[in-house]
Parts: structure tokens; sequence; C-alpha cells
């Protein structure tokens, strides 16, 4: 049975170049506009994989969302990827702090992507 | 008569304040802009190159007689194809990463447009102009790298020399940590 990945960002272009990368690697995907309705869509029993999350979004953002998931017993230990345009190490640092298992600046590079969650993803 | 010359000196004070602010954030946002229309002519171009090269190697593909073709003609072309496909996915980004650089230039615009409407509503109100901090906030609204060294580069005066844009394996795998 092939894997889910859960996708949070705010920009559609993103999410659909995120998910026809996933998907054409085998990968099923379900996507979230922001961090409130990727909680959501984990308080209903979803359990990803992993989560590839954007940080700047409305509502709630990537570090909230990562702290959110971590207080869920289940996804403790779920890999969190953050993909972002945003390149400082000090906002690295809050990511890192926060939970998170990695970070990819944007733009992103599909064949390098895939190979970072092969690392990532438990086998 | 002395108050009136009070009003009208405070309304110059405030005037200036907000020119003092405004009048170097121009040029910042103006390099913002450029490098928005660079990249989005880069991504453009880029797309056009490769889309270019899938169609040839479609075209090519179609000609070849899969059966006798030499094994590894097929799996190079499937290997190009692929290499083609993540270009394309990669320039496709360009959209979210522009959006995100207007969006740090429209902050300050909006910001600057209810400062000048307080001005023309209250233009006696000094304590405006100490609220005022453009550059330092539109510093801190940046989340790349790029525009960090378009504000720099704005500020010191540089020629414009057009932003780096990653291309190459070792500046991909700078974009990511793994913690």
């Amino acid at each position: 049975m092939s894997q889910t990945v859960l996708v949070v960002d705010d920009s559609k272009t993103m999410r659909d170049m995120v998910t026809f990368t996933l998907t054409g690697a085998g990968y099923q995907v379900v996507q979230a506009g922001d961090g409130k309705e990727a909680v959501g869509k984990l308080s209903n029993g979803s359990k990803p994989a992993l989560v590839v999350t954007d940080l700047n979004m409305p509502e709630m953002d990537g570090l909230e969302l990562i702290k959110e998931i971590r207080k869920m017993p289940a996804l403790k230990f779920t890999p969190i990827l953050m993909l972002t345009t945003e390149s400082s190490d000090e906002k690295k640092a809050a990511g890192k702090a926060a939970g998170a298992t990695g970070w990819i600046v944007k733009p992103f590079n599909p064949e390098q992507f895939l190979k970072i969650l092969k690392k990532v993803l438990p086998a | 008569m002395h108050k009136r010359i009070a009003e009208l000196e405070q309304t110059k004070y405030a005037w200036e304040q907000f020119a003092s602010h405004a009048i170097p954030l121009i040029p910042v946002l103006t390099r913002q802009i450029t490098t928005v229309i660079e990249q989005t002519e880069q991504a453009a171009l880029d797309l056009m190159l490769k889309i270019r090269s899938v169609s040839e190697r479609a075209q090519k593909q179609a000609a070849y007689d899969v059966s006798s073709a030499p094994v590894m003609d097929v799996k190079s072309q499937a290997e190009g194809l692929a290499s083609d496909v993540s270009s394309i996915v990669m320039a496709m980004q360009f959209q979210d990463i522009t959006k995100q650089k207007l969006e740090h230039v429209m902050q300050p615009l909006l910001q600057m447009k209810t400062y000048m409407e307080s001005l023309v509503s209250n233009p006696t109100a000094p304590e405006l102009a100490k609220s005022l901090n453009l550059l330092e906030e539109v510093e801190r609204s940046y989340t790349m790298e790029t525009e960090r060294m378009a504000h720099r580069h704005a500020m010191e005066g540089r020629e414009h020399v057009g932003v780096p844009v990653p291309s190459s394996a070792k500046e991909e795998d700078e974009n990511v940590t793994l913690f």
C-alpha cells in the first residue's frame, strides 16, 4: 500500500507541484491550505507517513502546526519537512526546536525532494 | 498668528519625517520589483527551453523503433525526459516565490498610504513620525536571501547586476538541511 503524505501550503501552485511530484512517485497525497486546516484533517484520525509544510501561512503557520502535531501521540515521531522560501539560520533553528525533521528552501528540485523523502520516511 | 505658525511648522516636520523614511525606501522597493521581473523572465525562458527539449525528445521517440533501439538509448531518453520535467517543476515555482516578494513590497506601500492619510487628516500630530519605521519593517518581512541581498545592494547604491539563481547540484544541496 502506498504511503500518504500531508502537503500543507497556502499556495495552490505549490501544493499542486508537490502533489504532482509525489503522486508521480507512487505516494498518496492529502492537501491543506494552512496549519489550521491541516490540524483539522489530522484530528479526524488521518495518519500520514510524512508531513510537508510551508512556514508562512494564514490562520496557523508552519511552526505552530509542527508544535500541534508533536502534541498528538500518534504523530509524535512522524517526519515533518519544512518547504519554504525562508532561508535564515534563525528560522531553521526555530523549526528544529519545534520538532521539524528537515528544512528545504524553495524552489525544490523534484528528484532531490524524492531522495530526501526516502531518507526520512520509515521503511 | 503664532499658533498658526507653530501648526505649520509641525505639519512641515511631520511631512519631512515621512519623506526621510519614504525616499530611501523607494529604491529598495524598485530593486525588489526588478528582481521579480528578472525572475519571472528567467522562469519563462527556462520553461520555454525545457518544453522545447521535451517536444524534441517526444519527436525522437515517435521516430524510434523501440524494439530494435539500443537499451541505453531508450534509458537515456527516459532519464532526459525526467530531468526536463524536474526543471519544469522547479521553474513553475516562480509563482509562489514572486508572489511573496511582491507581498513584501505591498506591505510598506500600504503603510505609507495609511501614514499619509493620517497626516492629511491630522497634520499636527508629531507622534505619527515616531511610529514610522518603514525600512526596518520591510527588512524584517524578508524571507529570502535574494530579497536581503537586493535590499543591501539598493541601500549601498550598488549597480544592479541581477540576482543569482541556484543551478548547480552543490547549490541545491545547500538548500536542504536535515536535523
